[in-house]
């Protein structure tokens, strides 16, 4: 199992996480994106934010352009090949004081970072 | 191998991918997605207008490839299951 733990708020990485996470599932390797901290804001808010006004200016026009999707879609894609997972930290969760109801609906569940890590042979963090 | 437009459109598909102005990582998940789908033996028609996306699918399912062709900014594969 691949594990990729998405810290970063800034939505090119979050997006980045997701087409990487999509990819392994289309490519039949089990993995889970693990969320912590600043993911779960952007998530929870929905604010759009690469972090400087240049990087949000490209993201924004390939967005226009198609090239770049709305998030919902690249992670139902890879969801769809039933190889990927998206837990939710529970300190993160506990520390942002978020519920499960807050985050996007394709969140599966709320997990500690032991069971996380247990089930995991290599880890990417973003 | 490498056909004319007329002689791929003559080709029994079971399925067609308009994959126009798709960049990665959207073109390969919908392609897998299709082959996933289809039976054994049918035809996949996969439509892209950007070369790099058609070079990574016919990378990316290179044992599949049966034929394609390109005609102006259009790539069309034909792959098959």
């Amino acid at each position: 199992m691949i594990g990729i733990i998405l810290h970063s708020g800034e939505w090119d990485r979050i997006y980045h996480a997701f087409s990487l996470a999509s990819m392994y599932s289309a490519l039949e390797t089990k993995v889970t994106v693990f969320l912590t901290y600043w993911s779960i804001e952007s998530l929870a808010n929905g604010k759009m934010n690469c972090g400087d006004e240049k990087k949000n200016e490209v993201f924004k026009k390939a967005m226009e352009e198609g090239k770049i999707k709305e998030l919902t879609e690249i992670v139902e894609l890879g969801k769809a090949f039933g190889n990927m997972e998206i837990i939710a930290c529970s300190g993160s969760m506990e520390i942002f004081r978020y519920e499960l109801s807050d985050l996007p609906e394709w969140v599966d569940r709320i997990a500690g970072l032991g069971e996380f890590l247990m089930n995991t042979e290599k880890v990417i963090f973003i | 191998m490498k056909l004319s437009l007329e002689q791929i459109e003559k080709l029994d598909v079971s399925q067609t991918l308009d994959l126009s102005g798709e960049v990665c990582p959207v073109p390969t998940l919908k392609t897998k997605a299709a082959l996933n789908k289809a039976k054994e033996g049918e035809l996949i028609k996969v439509i892209l207008t950007s070369k790099k996306s058609a070079e990574n699918i016919g990378a990316e399912f290179r044992d599949k490839v049966y034929a394609y062709c390109q005609h102006k900014n259009r790539f069309i594969i034909i792959l098959k299951k």
